[in-house]
């Protein structure tokens, strides 16, 4: 199972090759999403918004120094995003009627096309006996760099291991976490 | 080129990090491919034209310079013709002098004078 990082996949996409950014994409949809959501409100321009990121992310590609994690620089772009958003439709003066609009369309999504939808929240529970079992070594890693948002460089100097190791050892922290969520949950 | 592995590693991060929202497009992804595809095209399409265009103004010029050379050639080679014409016209008058010169002195016709 390849799992490329974040900086290899912006390589590709800066080398012409535009197919590589949706995995940057599908790796971070959930969370920049939720990102705007929490600005708009609702999941409608939510997802709006966040289409709209990942639109300018893409086009400032080149921008990113990738001494700063790609998540950290997407989820700047994110606030600023929903941020306008707010602030254009504040102007519009429309803020109250389309906020009751939307919220009658988050109960029709809810209600009539569950399957069109991911619906995380009933994946909880499954995740925690994955995370329990892997290995003391690589949960360390995971948590500290994808929930504490630790640098390698920092991960380096905090369990005395070279930044190779760290990166071995996350990628395989990683594929362990996917195969065996996806058996669980029956996903190809 | 779709890997599911990756949006499965975003439910993941997701749930790890408790920042997930309550529902999301399962064509959400697709639809940002779009988007983009659609601007990349539509940049190309305008470098293409401008690269068109700018062919098709350097060709213009290029025809243009040279038909009104070939026009200032042509000119030169008629003017040069009717020079070439008055100077043979300005010889024959003066190879004319010379015959009546000739003739006053010798009382004959020249054949060459006639």
């Amino acid at each position: 199972m390849i799992i490329k990082e974040d900086d290899e996949i912006i390589a590709e996409c800066l080398s012409g090759n535009t197919d590589s950014y949706r995995y940057l994409v599908e790796k971070y949809q959930f969370r920049i999403i939720n990102t705007c959501y929490k600005y708009t409100k609702n999941i409608i321009d939510a997802e709006d918004v966040a289409q709209e990121v990942f639109l300018k992310a893409y086009q400032n590609l080149s921008t990113f120094k990738s001494d700063s994690k790609f998540y950290s620089w997407l989820y700047r772009i994110a606030v600023n995003t929903s941020l306008n958003y707010i602030n254009s439709k504040e102007k519009r003066k429309e803020k109250e009627t389309i906020s009751e609009e939307n919220c009658l369309i988050d109960m029709n999504i809810s209600k009539d096309n569950p399957r069109d939808y991911y619906q995380l929240n009933e994946l909880i529970n499954k995740l925690q006996p994955l995370m329990d079992n892997l290995p003391d070594d690589l949960r360390t890693l995971i948590e500290l760099y994808e929930i504490k948002d630790f640098t390698y460089d920092e991960i380096s100097k905090k369990l005395s291991i070279p930044i190779g190791t760290v990166r071995s050892r996350l990628h395989r922290a990683r594929n362990m976490l996917i195969s065996d969520f996806k058996r669980k949950n029956n996903e190809e | 080129m779709k890997n599911n592995n990756y949006s499965v590693l975003g439910k993941i991060l997701a749930i790890l990090n408790n920042d997930f929202p309550p529902y999301v497009s399962k064509t959400f992804s697709d639809n940002v491919m779009k988007n983009i595809h659609m601007n990349t095209d539509s940049h190309n399409f305008n470098y293409k034209n401008f690269i068109n265009i700018a062919a098709s103004v350097f060709f213009a010029v290029i025809t243009a310079y040279g038909l009104t050379s070939f026009q200032q050639t042509e000119n030169n080679i008629a003017a040069q013709e009717n020079i070439q014409k008055e100077n043979d016209l300005i010889k024959r008058v003066v190879d004319d002098s010379s015959c009546k010169k000739l003739e006053n002195q010798e009382g004959k016709q020249n054949d060459e004078c006639k």
